[in-house]
Order: C-alpha cells, then sequence, then structure tokens
C-alpha cells in the first residue's frame, strides 16, 4: 500500500518537475532577452572613484530601458543604493521599511536629495522588472531605478555589497561610502546611526562629513563575469 | 497517521503554491548544519561552548572579517543567569579570491569557540544560543538555529585546534609603525613556523589577513605576502589611517600572521593599538 501511494506520488512528481522545469527554461530565455536592453554604459570605463573626489559624469538605463545621464541630478545632493532583490540582507533592511524611512527623513533634511536605486548583481539584474516590482512592493520610491547588468557603474564607485550606498554632494563631490547603517547584526535591526542621514545633516550644516568611510555589511555584488575587477 | 503528514504537505503545497514553488521546497537542503557540539577550556582558563557548523559542498561562511563582502555568524546567549558571552573566536579561514573581490571563508566542517565568563569557579551552565549565519554561493542565505549546551561536566577537554592560532610570540617579533608614509613594519623569527604541514612551503609562505579596523585601512584586501630574510619574515602593509572613521573606537591594527598555505597550518594573531587617539564619533 505504502510503496503504490509512493509510486504514485513520484510519477506525479516527476510530471510536475517537468512542467516547472520548462517554465524555468522559458524564464531563462526571457532573462536573456533582457540582457541587451538592460544594460549601462559609462564615459569613463576605468575610472574608480573614491571619497573626496569628483564624480565624473556617466551614462544610466533605468528599469523602463530609459537613458539618463548622472549631470541630469547636477546642483543636487544625490543618495545612490545598491539592491538586490536576491539578497537576504537587502531584503531585510527594505522589507523593514528603513530604506523608505532613510529617504522621508533625507527628504525632510534637503527636500532636493536625489535617490538612485542600483542593481548590478548579473543575476538579478537580467530582470530589470523583478527589481522593479521588489522597489516597489516595499514602498521604496526613488529617482531612478537604474540596471547596472555589465557592472561598470558599481566598479566606478567600488561598490562591495548590497545595501551599500554613496553620498554625492551638490557640487558632485562624493563625500561617503559605504556602509547603509551601523547595524551590529548585518541589518537583523536597525542601527544607532543611518550613515546617509549623518553625511545629509552635515553637508547642511556645512560641516566635513565623518565618518566619511566604513565597511559595508550585507551580499557581494556578484558582477558580470565577462568585466574585469 | 504520522507517516502520511509529509504526503499530506506535499499535496496541500501542490495545490497551493504551485509545481515549481512546491519542488523547490522539497528539493532545497539548508547548505548548513550547527549542532552544538560541548565544552572546551582554552588556554586563557575561560571555558567556550563549541558550535560546529557543516557546509554543504561548493557553499561558504565567513570569517570574523568577511572580507569584500557576507558577514560573521552572529550568537545570543540565552537562559544563562549571571553568564555572560564574550568576544567568539575564529578559526584560521581560507582565502577566497577572485577578479573583483577576496573573502576569508570557511568551506568545509569548522568550530566556532563561544566563551563565556560566569561566576567565579562555577561550571558552564546548561544554556541556549541563537546563532544565525550567512553562508554564500551564487546567492546568499541566512540561516538561524537554537543550540541547547548541558552543563559542562569536569573534566572540560582542551581546545586543541591548531588553526586558533595564539598571540604573536614577543620573542623574537617586532612591530613598527612608520607615520611618514603610512606603513607597519612587522617581523617575526621564521622558527615560528615549524609544525606546518610542509616545512618547504612554510619557509617561503607566510600572509597576513587583516581583520576589521575601524580607522585603519589597508590600502587593498589582502592578503599581504611577507618576505623571508636572515631567518626573519617581514611584512611591509601600507594603511590609511583615519581616526574620523575609527566610530569612537580605538585605533587597533590586527589580524591574522598565516604561515604556510593549507588552513590547518599555523597562525599568529597580531593585536596592536595604534597609540593614535580617536575623535569622538
Amino acid at each position: 500500500m505504502k510503496h503504490s501511494r509512493l509510486t504514485a506520488l513520484l510519477a506525479g512528481s516527476a510530471l510536475l518537475f517537468g512542467a516547472a522545469t520548462l517554465t524555468m527554461a522559458d524564464d531563462t530565455k526571457k532573462d536573456k532577452k533582457h540582457d541587451k536592453a538592460a544594460d549601462s554604459t559609462s564615459d569613463s570605463k576605468e575610472k574608480r572613484v573614491k571619497v573626496g573626489e569628483q564624480v565624473p559624469n556617466f551614462t544610466m538605463t533605468d528599469v523602463n530601458g530609459k537613458s539618463l545621464q548622472f549631470s541630469d541630478f547636477s546642483g543636487k545632493p544625490v543618495v545612490m543604493q545598491w539592491v538586490n532583490p536576491g539578497c537576504p540582507v537587502c531584503v531585510e533592511v527594505t522589507k523593514a521599511g528603513r530604506v523608505t524611512k532613510m529617504i522621508a527623513d533625507a527628504k525632510a533634511i534637503d527636500p532636493n536629495v536625489v535617490f538612485v536605486m542600483v542593481n548590478s548583481t548579473a543575476a538579478t539584474a537580467s530582470d530589470p522588472k523583478a527589481t522593479a516590482t521588489y522597489l516597489a512592493d516595499n514602498k521604496v520610491v526613488a529617482n531612478a531605478e537604474v540596471i547596472d547588468g555589465s557592472g561598470v557603474i558599481g566598479k566606478m564607485f567600488d561598490a562591495k555589497t548590497t545595501p551599500a550606498v554613496f553620498v554625492i554632494d551638490s557640487k558632485g563631490m562624493l563625500v561617503y561610502g559605504s556602509a547603509f547603517d551601523d547595524s551590529s547584526d548585518r541589518g537583523a535591526t536597525a542601527g544607532k546611526t543611518n550613515y546617509v542621514i549623518n553625511a545629509l545633516t552635515q553637508l547642511k550644516a556645512g560641516e566635513k562629513v565623518s565618518p566619511d568611510k566604513t565597511k559595508s555589511y550585507g551580499c557581494g555584488v556578484k558582477y558580470a563575469k565577462n568585466q574585469n575587477g | 497517521m504520522i507517516s502520511s503528514l509529509p504526503y499530506l504537505l506535499l499535496s496541500m503545497c501542490m495545490l497551493a503554491a504551485g509545481a515549481r514553488d512546491c519542488m523547490a521546497m522539497q528539493i532545497a537542503k539548508a547548505p548548513v548544519k550547527a549542532t552544538a557540539a560541548g565544552w572546551v577550556k582554552l588556554s586563557s582558563g575561560q571555558t567556550a561552548a563549541v558550535v560546529r557548523f557543516e557546509i554543504e559542498h561548493g557553499w561558504h561562511m565567513y570569517w570574523t572579517n568577511p572580507g569584500d563582502s557576507g558577514a560573521p555568524p552572529l550568537a545570543k546567549l540565552q537562559a544563562a543567569s549571571g553568564w555572560t558571552l564574550l568576544e567568539p573566536i575564529f578559526p584560521r579561514p581560507s582565502i577566497l579570491k577572485s577578479t573583483s573581490e577576496t573573502n576569508f571563508i570557511y568551506d568545509t566542517t569548522w568550530e566556532w569557540l563561544l566563551p563565556m565568563a560566569g561566576p567565579a569557579g562555577a561550571s558552564a551552565p546548561a544554556c541556549s544560543v541563537e546563532i544565525s549565519w550567512m553562508v554564500c554561493k551564487e546567492n546568499c542565505q541566512i540561516g538561524r538555529a537554537r543550540l541547547e549546551f548541558a552543563a559542562a561536566t569536569e573534566p572540560i577537554p582542551a581546545a586543541g585546534d591548531a588553526r586558533l592560532g595564539r598571540s604573536l610570540p614577543t620573542t623574537g617579533a617586532a612591530a613598527t609603525f612608520n607615520s611618514k608614509d603610512q606603513v607597519i613594519t612587522i617581523s617575526a623569527s621564521a622558527g615560528n613556523a615549524v609544525n606546518t604541514t610542509s616545512q618547504t612551503t612554510a619557509a617561503t609562505m607566510a600572509r597576513f589577513i587583516p581583520d576589521v579596523m575601524p580607522g585603519v585601512s589597508p590600502k587593498f584586501s589582502g592578503p599581504f605576502q611577507a618576505t623571508l630574510s636572515d631567518n626573519k619574515f617581514t611584512l611591509a602593509i601600507p594603511l590609511e589611517i583615519q581616526p574620523e572613521n575609527a566610530l569612537g573606537k580605538p585605533l587597533v591594527f590586527q589580524g591574522l600572521f598565516l604561515y604556510g598555505q593549507s588552513n590547518v597550518d599555523r597562525c599568529e594573531i597580531i593585536h596592536l593599538p595604534m597609540n593614535i587617539a580617536a575623535p569622538s564619533p
């Protein structure tokens, strides 16, 4: 009796697994289609910007395939946050509402501040819609949601993890990178200091940003392998 | 009834979640198994709970400094009145280097030591420890477990893992920091390299990997190769000293000096206060 039940279950599972595999194969084809559209280029491919340096202009492609220039945000402070819907740390920080709170707090300090969410992780950047859905589902309203499948922008900022953050002042100088906050448990609970808010507060007061460099936590940004590190 | 439960759950899953999610749920196997592996006595005299991690092939966990990404495991002591958890002790990790990042990792079974401090003369208590960890392959997962430790019974065995490292011996070792060039130079007797798996390898192979050091940043992620001369290893590491980024902590240079290539070879712990005042955050 047990054997016949097991055989039937296995046969049924095999059929269902076959169907599931086919569905996944279709998804892969879809992902490959997105690959070409979902990419960004930079005006200075090998340039790596350090804290204290001017950020050169570069081109971005958003989740809808629309092209943007970094210079479009000229004269405003810009916060760039690296995101990945496949990273549990990024998901935890975002689902807990800490990204939306950061954006609200930042806008209260300076209504002109621009938020750019960037996905440079090759595996998930191949599906721009998934990044857009992930941000929308978590009520993250940014000025731009950028797909950087080639990793050019990520490497320019030396973004190592998600959710790493970088703050650029209104004159275009990189003034902070790269931990989201000082969480003692890799984002499971909020830290006492959100470093973006800290930097924007200091910029507003005309002070030097301090700390200007912290070690970020989270999942590694797994860049596309066809690029050299 | 109990034996039918998995079938019932699988059927419910198939109806509710669809075949693909359901199969993923059935096929997925946790890449890390964590177990409470008793108690050990450290050379300091402290007692430490031992957590054993068994890692599925291809996955990795992280050292106290994960490197360019990742995070070390975390522990929280529960229900052990009068006892506190001290700084966890991590054994020597392996080095995982790719074109874009360097990580310090464990990719096979390893043991994490959780030293505890309690009332004088008291033996280690029965307790629960909540742990969580990050494990990665192509993607990452967060794992969690609550481990139950039985009260320690004497005699508690000594921690015998060569990977645990010991403090850099003061005899024959020296460290100097050139504040003008911002370079720290550490030299140690090559005689310290005995007991490695390969004397030949050990004679030419000594490296340093940095711990997390707020305000003290090596110019790159490491590892840093030592040079051998006059039977001494010398290590010169260019640093960026930024007291404003120390997050209010004292500036310290710390990490592991690794002899040999195998992760069962000896290592020594380097911990050098930089004697530069860090400003308040």
